[in-house]
C-alpha cells in the first residue's frame, strides 16, 4: 500500500519486541490476525495438536495389532476381566509377559452385552459400534487408519512445514514486512481450520469416519458409508471429501501467497542466488502444491458426484458388491481416480520432505559454522526434483495391469528422480565435513535426520522397479519406507526447526537438557517402530490387516514384532512429554534470548526479538550470500546478510515497513503483487480443469458408444457469443478507468455483469430442458417387441454392446407403475412427426431423466458446465461488488481500482477461455 | 522497498489518465478485431458440426480452432503480449504439466497388460 491508502505512520509502535498493533482489538490481534507471524503460530499450534491426534489414532491401531481382539477396557489392567479367547488359526506369545494371545473373529468372541453401558471411554466417545465390549471393531480400525494418514499428511505435516515455518520464517528471511497478501493468509489458516474440524466431525456421523484409506480408492470409497436412512452427503466418506476441499483450497491460497512473497517482496540486494535454501525449498514446494492439488480437487468433486448424485466417474459397468450388481450407469474407471490421486500424492511426498530439507540445511550451516557445500547444486537439484516429481506418479500403480511401455516410463523417471535426492543428501552430509560442529538440540535433530532420510530414500529404490514392487506393494515394507522419510525424517526436521527458531519467536531459549531428553529416546524409539516393519513387509505382511496377521499362516514368524512395535510406539508417546513441557515451560522459564542467539547469518536474525509489526526496524539491505560463516580474515566467524550486520540501531531512521508493490509494478518482475497472484491462481485453475478434461477423455474412450446430439447446439452457440462479448466489455471497463473515465467504466462493467447473467439464464433453461428429457434402456431380449414401431417412425435408438441394452430417448408423456409412454427423439433429418410409444417397465433395465446419473456423458456435462457456472457466478459477484463499492477506492487511488478490474478481468477471460473448449467438446464433438 | 526508497511514479497526479488517447484507441481497435475473430472462429467450428464433415476430421479441426481461439484470448485479451518473463515461465510449466497429466494417463489407458482390463 502506498502512503495515502495506509494509516498514518505515527500510529504504529516502534518499540522492538512489541507484537502489539495499538488500535486493534484482541480478536484482530490474536484470532483473526493478518500478521504472518501470528498466522504462523496459529498454524504451528493447530498442526501440533493434529499431530498428536493422528499419533493417538495410530496408538489405538497398534493396540489392536499387538493384541488383536483384546478389550481395551480399563478394568482389564486391574486384572478384573478375563477374556475368553476363541479358536483362531495361530496364536502369539507376548515377548514381554510370556502370555499367549489368540486372534478372535470379530465380534463373536468379544464379551459384549449391548444392554450394558459402554465399558470404554473410546466407546463412549466414538459410539457403541466402534468399540463393542471394549474391542476395536474392524470398521473402526479402518476409520482410524484412514484418518491417521489423512490427518498426518494434510492436517499435521504439510501445515507445519508450509503453514507454520513457511509463514513465520520465510517472510523474515526474504526481508519482507509481511506476506504479500495478509488477508488471504488469514483466510488460508481459517479454511484449514474449518477443514480440520470437518474432518474430525466425520467420526460422529452415523457409520463413522471414512474407511477407505487416505488414498480413498474407488469403487470401495464410493460404495462404502452409504446408509439407508442417512443422507449420503453427510456420511463419513463424503465428509472426508468435503474436508479435503477445504484443505486443498487452503493450500492453494497459501502457495499463491508464498510464491508471490518470494518473487515480489525480496529485500533490496537479495538476489535469487542469495536466498537461504529454506526459502528455495518453500518456493518449489509452493509450486508443487499449486499445480498438483487441483487435479485431486477435481477428482474429489467427481467422487462426491459418484457418491451423492449417483454418477459413475469411477464406477465400472457390472460391478458386483456383496453378491449384488450395483445399479449405476457404469462406464467409469477406478483407475482414473488413482491417476488423479497420485498425480497429487507423489508431488505431495516432496511437499512433505523439501521444506524439511530446507530447515535441516539452515541448522547445519549454522552449527557447522561453515558455508553449505554446493549451494547451487542444492538449488538446481531441488528444482529438478520438483519438476520430475510430476512425472513419476504411476509408480504407485504398477499392479493395476499396466503395460510394459508405461511401466518402463515410470520406472525410468522414478530412478531419475533419485539422483537429485542423492545430490541434496550428499551436499548436506559433505557440509558436515571439517566443520567445528556445535551439537545444539536443533543440530542433534538435524544430524539424525540425515541417516533417517537416507534409509527412507534407499528403501524406496526396490519399490521403484515393477518386478520387486510386485512383491513389496501394500506390505509393511512400504509403510516402513515412507515413515522413515516422514516420521524420523520430516518430524525430526520440524523439531529441529522448532528448537532453532523458538528464541526468535518467543524471546526465550528452550531448555537444552529437556531437549536432549526429548531427542535421544525419540531417536531410538522411532527406529524400534519402523525398522521391524521392513522385516514384516519382506515377510509378506499386508499393510491393512486388521488382526496384525495372526490368522495368516504366512505371517507366523513375523507377527511377534507387532507387540514390540506397539510398546515402542507407546514409549514414543511418553518421550514427547519433555518436549511438551519444554515448549510451554520455556515461554515462562526459558533463558532470555538475544536477537541472534545462534550467531546466524540470515535476515530473520536482524529483527528485534520477537519481531514486531512490520518485522524490521529499518529496511534490510543485503550485500552477501546466506551462509558467510568462517570467512577468512574476519574477527567473528560469521557475517550477516544484512548490510548493517544485524545492528538494529544502525541505518536509516526507523519507520514502519509497509507491503510494497501493491499498486505499482516491481521493476525487475514488471508486475504488481495481485497480478502475479491471479496468474498463479489461474495456473492452478488450468490444472483443475485439466483433471476434469482427463476424466472426459477417459470416459469417452472407455464408453462403448458416446452419445452425440443431445444438447442444444444453437443455445450453446448463442452463449458462446454472449461470453465472448462480455470479455470485450470487461476490457472496455478497464481501459476506460485507465483513461479516468469512471462513468463509462461503470457502464461497461454493468454490461459485463448483465451478459454474465444472460449466460446463466440460458444455461438454466438448458438444464431444465435436460431434466425434462427422458431415456429408457430396453433389455435385449425384450427389444423385439418395440423394434418395428420404433424403426417405422425413425426413432433414435442406440445399442450398447457392452451392457446389451437398447436406449430410447424422448419426451415423457406418462409414467405408471407398469409402463412409461415416450414421445421418442427421431434420428437427425427424419421428417416425420414422432408418435408415442408405450414401454413396459418389465422390459426396461433402467430409465430416467437426463440427470448426471443417467450416463457418463451427462455426468461429465453437468460436472464441467456446473464447475464453469460456479466460476461465472464467482466472477459476477466480484464484479457486482466493484460496481457498487468501487468508487471509494477509485477516489483514493484510481490506478488501484484499475488494477482490481484488470485482475478480475483476467479471471473473467479465463472463464471465457474454458468455455471456448467446453462448447466444442460437449456440444459439437 | 518502501515509499522512502522507491519514488512513487504517480505521486505527481494519480488522477491523470495512465493511458494516452492514442494507446486507448489502439486498445479498442485491437479488442474489436479479436472480438470479430473469436466469433468467426466459433462459427467455423459450428459449421464443421452443421455440415457433418465426419467425426475424425471434425475432432482435429475443431480442437485446432479452439486452440487458435485460446491463443488469441491469452495473447490479446489477457495481455500476455508484452508481458515479462516471470508469468510466461510459470504458464509454460503449467501447460507442460497439464499436458503430461492428460497424455500420460491416456497412454496408461491404452497400454495395459492384455486381459487385465475390459
Ligand atoms: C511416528 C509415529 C507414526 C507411527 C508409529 C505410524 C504408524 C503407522 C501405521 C502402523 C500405519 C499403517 C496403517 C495401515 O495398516 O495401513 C500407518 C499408515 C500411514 N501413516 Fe503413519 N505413523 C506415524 C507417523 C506418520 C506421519 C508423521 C505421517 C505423515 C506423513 C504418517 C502418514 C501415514 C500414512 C499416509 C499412512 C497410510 C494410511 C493409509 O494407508 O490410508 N504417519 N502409520
Ligand atoms: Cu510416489
Amino acid at each position: 500500500m502506498d502512503a495515502s491508502t495506509t494509516l498514518a505512520h505515527d500510529s504504529h509502535s516502534h518499540n522492538p519486541g512489541t507484537h502489539a498493533h495499538p488500535h486493534q482489538s484482541w480478536l484482530r490481534q490474536y484470532v483473526f490476525s493478518i500478521d504472518h507471524k501470528v498466522v504462523g503460530m496459529q498454524y504451528l499450534v493447530t498442526a501440533l495438536v493434529f499431530l498428536l491426534i493422528g499419533f493417538s489414532f495410530m496408538l489405538l491401531m497398534r493396540w489392536q495389532l499387538a493384541y488383536p481382539g483384546q478389550s481395551l477396557n480399563w478394568e482389564r489392567f486391574k486384572g478384573n476381566i478375563s477374556i475368553s479367547v476363541s479358536n483362531g488359526v495361530g496364536s502369539v506369545t507376548s515377548v514381554f509377559t510370556g502370555r499367549e494371545f489368540k486372534p478372535q473373529p470379530f465380534p463373536a468372541a468379544a464379551p459384549y452385552d449391548p444392554a450394558k453401558p459402554e465399558p470404554t471411554l473410546l466407546g463412549k466417545l466414538f459410539g457403541k459400534a466402534s468399540m463393542p465390549g471394549g474391542v476395536m471393531a474392524p470398521d473402526f480400525y479402518n476409520s482410524l487408519g484412514a484418518m491417521h494418514g489423512t490427518i498426518m499428511v494434510f492436517l499435521a505435516i504439510v501445515p507445519l512445514l508450509t503453514g507454520a515455518f513457511g509463514n513465520y520464517v520465510m517472510p523474515l528471511q526474504v526481508g519482507a514486512p509481511d506476506m504479500c497478501f495478509p488477508k488471504l493468509n488469514m483466510m488460508s489458516y481459517w479454511t484449514y481450520f474449518v477443514g480440520g474440524v470437518v474432518m474430525l466431525s466425520s467420526f460422529f456421523v452415523p457409520g463413522g469416519a471414512a474407511k477407505s484409506g487416505w488414498t480413498s480408492y474407488p469403487p470401495l470409497s464410493v460404495v462404502s458409508d452409504q446408509l439407508p436412512n442417512w443422507p449420503s452427503i453427510l456420511s463419513g466418506q463424503s465428509v472426508w471429501i468435503l474436508g479435503m476441499v477445504f484443505l486443498i483450497t487452503s493450500s492453494l491460497l497459501g502457495s499463491v501467497n508464498i510464491i508471490c512473497t518470494i518473487t515480489q517482496l525480496r529485500a533490496r540486494g537479495l538476489k535469487w542466488m542469495r536466498l537461504p535454501f529454506f526459502v528455495w525449498s518453500q518456493f518449489v514446494t509452493a509450486f508443487l502444491l499449486l499445480l498438483a492439488f487441483p487435479p485431486l480437487e477435481s477428482a474429489a468433486i467427481m467422487q462426491l458426484m459418484d457418491r451423492v448424485a449417483g454418477t459413475s466417474f469411477f464406477m465400472p459397468s457390472g460391478l458386483v458388491v456383496g453378491g449384488n450388481i450395483v445399479h449405476v450407469s457404469g462406464g467409469g474407471t477406478p483407475l482414473l481416480w488413482q491417476h488423479l490421486f497420485w498425480f497429487l500424492a507423489h508431488p505431495e511426498v516432496y511437499v512433505l520432505i523439501l521444506p524439511g530439507l530446507g530447515i535441516v540445511c539452515e541448522v547445519i550451516a549454522n552449527n557447522t559454522r561453515k558455508p553449505i557445500w554446493g549451494y547451487k547444486s542444492l538449488v538446481f537439484a531441488t528444482f529438478f526434483l520438483g519438476f520430475v516429481s510430476f512425472l513419476v506418479w504411476a509408480h504407485h500403480m504398477y499392479l493395476t495391469g499396466m503395460g510394459t511401455v508405461v511401466s518402463s516410463f515410470f520406472q525410468a523417471t522414478t530412478i531419475i528422480i533419485s539422483v537429485p535426492s542423492v545430490i541434496i543428501l550428499t551436499a548436506l552430509v559433505i557440509s558436515l565435513w571439517g566443520g567445528s560442529i556445535r551439537f545444539t538440540v536443533p543440530m542433534l535433530f538435524a544430524t539424525a535426520f540425515l541417516p533417517m532420510f537416507g534409509i527412507g530414500g534407499l528403501t524406496g529404490i526396490p519399490l521403484a522397479f515393477s518386478a520387486t514392487d510386485l512383491y513389496l506393494h501394500d506390505t509393511y515394507y512400504v509403510i516402513g519406507h515412507f515413515h522413515y522419510v516422514v516420521a524420523p525424517g520430516t518430524i525430526f526436521a520440524i523439531f529441529a526447526g522448532i528448537y532453532f527458531w523458538y528464541p526468535k519467536a518467543t524471546g526465550r531459549m528452550m531448555s537444552p537438557f529437556l531437549g536432549k531428553l526429548h531427542f535421544w529416546p525419540t531417536f531410538i524409539l522411532m527406529n524400534c517402530i519402523f525398522m521391524p516393519m521392513f522385516l514384516q513387509g519382506m515377510g509378506g505382511m499386508h499393510r491393512r490387516w486388521y488382526d496384525g496377521g495372526q490368522s495368516w499362516e504366512l505371517a507366523k514368524n513375523i507377527v511377534h514384532w507387532n507387540e514390540f512395535i506397539g510398546v515402542a510406539a507407546f514409549l514414543l508417546f511418553l518421550a514427547q512429554i519433555p518436549f511438551i513441557i519444554n515448549f510451554f515451560g520455556s515461554l515462562k522459564w526459558g533463558a532470555k534470548a538475544t536477537d541472534n542467539p545462534w550467531e546466524s547469518t540470515t535476515l530473520e536474525w536482524s529483527t528485534p526479538t520477537p519481531p514486531g509489526h512490520g518485522n524490521f526496524l529499518h529496511e534490510p539491505i543485503v550485500d552477501k550470500g546466506p551462509y558467510e560463516y568462517s570467512v577468512p580474515g574476519m574477527t567473528r566467524d560469521y557475517a550477516m546478510q544484512d548490510i548493517n550486520d544485524g545492528k538494529t540501531d544502525a541505518g536509516p531512521p526507523p519507520h514502519d515497513m509497509e507491503i510494497p508493490y501493491t499498486v505499482h509494478a516491481r521493476p525487475d518482475t514488471g508486475l504488481y503483487n495481485a497480478k502475479l497472484g491471479i496468474w498463479l491462481f489461474l495456473a492452478s485453475e488450468v490444472m483443475l480443469f485439466a483433471g476434469v478434461f482427463s476424466a472426459y477423455v477417459f470416459l469417452r474412450l472407455g464408453a462403448d458408444v458416446w452419445p452425440r446430439g443431445y444438447l442444444n447446439t444453437w443455445m450453446g452457440l448463442f452463449n458462446t457469443t454472449v461470453l465472448i462479448s462480455s470479455s470485450i466489455t470487461m476490457l472496455m471497463s478497464w481501459a476506460s478507468l485507465k483513461m479516468r473515465n469512471f462513468q463509462s467504466s461503470q457502464r461497461w462493467l454493468l454490461a459485463t455483469i448483465l451478459l454474465g447473467v444472460l449466460f446463466l439464464g440460458v444455461k438454466a433453461k438448458e438444464y431444465s430442458d435436460k431434466f425434462h428429457h427422458y431415456g429408457a434402456f430396453i433389455k435385449q431380449e425384450s427389444y423385439s417387441k418395440y423394434k418395428n414401431v420404433l424403426e417405422a417412425e425413425g426413432a433414435r435408438v442406440t445399442y450398447h454392446p457392452e451392457t446389451k441394452l437398447y436406449e430410447v430417448t424422448g419426451h415423457l408423456e406418462k409414467s405408471t407403475a407398469e409402463e412409461i409412454v415416450l414421445l421418442p427423439d427421431l434420428k437427425r433429418g427424419v421428417p416425420t412427426e414422432a408418435k408415442e410409444v408405450d414401454i413396459a417397465l418389465a422390459d426396461v433395465e433402467r430409465w430416467g431423466a437426463f440427470y448426471p446419473k443417467y450416463s457418463s456423458f451427462f455426468a461429465i456435462y453437468f460436472t464441467l458446465t456446473g464447475l464453469h457456472v460456479l466460476h461465472l457466478i464467482g466472477g459476477i459477484v466480484v464484479l457486482a461488488y466493484f460496481y457498487f463499492f468501487g468508487s471509494r477506492i477509485y477516489r483514493q487511488n484510481p490506478e488501484h481500482q484499475a488494477n482490481r478490474l484488470e485482475v478480475c478481468g483476467l479471471f473473467w477471460h479465463f472463464v471465457d477461455l474454458v468455455w471456448i473448449f467446453l462448447f466444442p467438446v460437449l456440444y459439437l464433438l | 522497498m518502501s515509499d522512502h526508497s522507491t519514488p512513487n511514479p504517480e505521486s505527481v497526479d494519480r488522477h491523470a489518465p495512465s493511458l494516452t488517447q492514442q494507446e486507448f484507441n489502439d486498445h479498442v481497435r485491437n479488442y474489436l478485431a479479436i472480438f470479430g475473430s473469436l466469433l468467426v472462429l466459433s462459427l467455423v467450428s459450428f459449421a464443421f458440426w452443421y455440415f457433418q464433415i465426419g467425426l475424425g476430421w471434425q475432432i482435429v479441426l475443431t480442437l485446432l480452432v479452439a486452440s487458435a481461439q485460446a491463443f488469441l484470448n491469452l495473447r490479446y485479451l489477457m495481455h500476455l503480449k508484452g508481458q515479462g518473463g516471470t508469468i510466461k515461465y510459470f504458464l509454460i510449466m503449467t501447460a507442460v504439466f497439464s499436458a503430461v497429466l492428460m497424455l500420460v494417463s491416456l497412454l496408461a489407458f491404452f497400454n495395459t497388460i492384455p486381459g487385465t482390463h475390459h
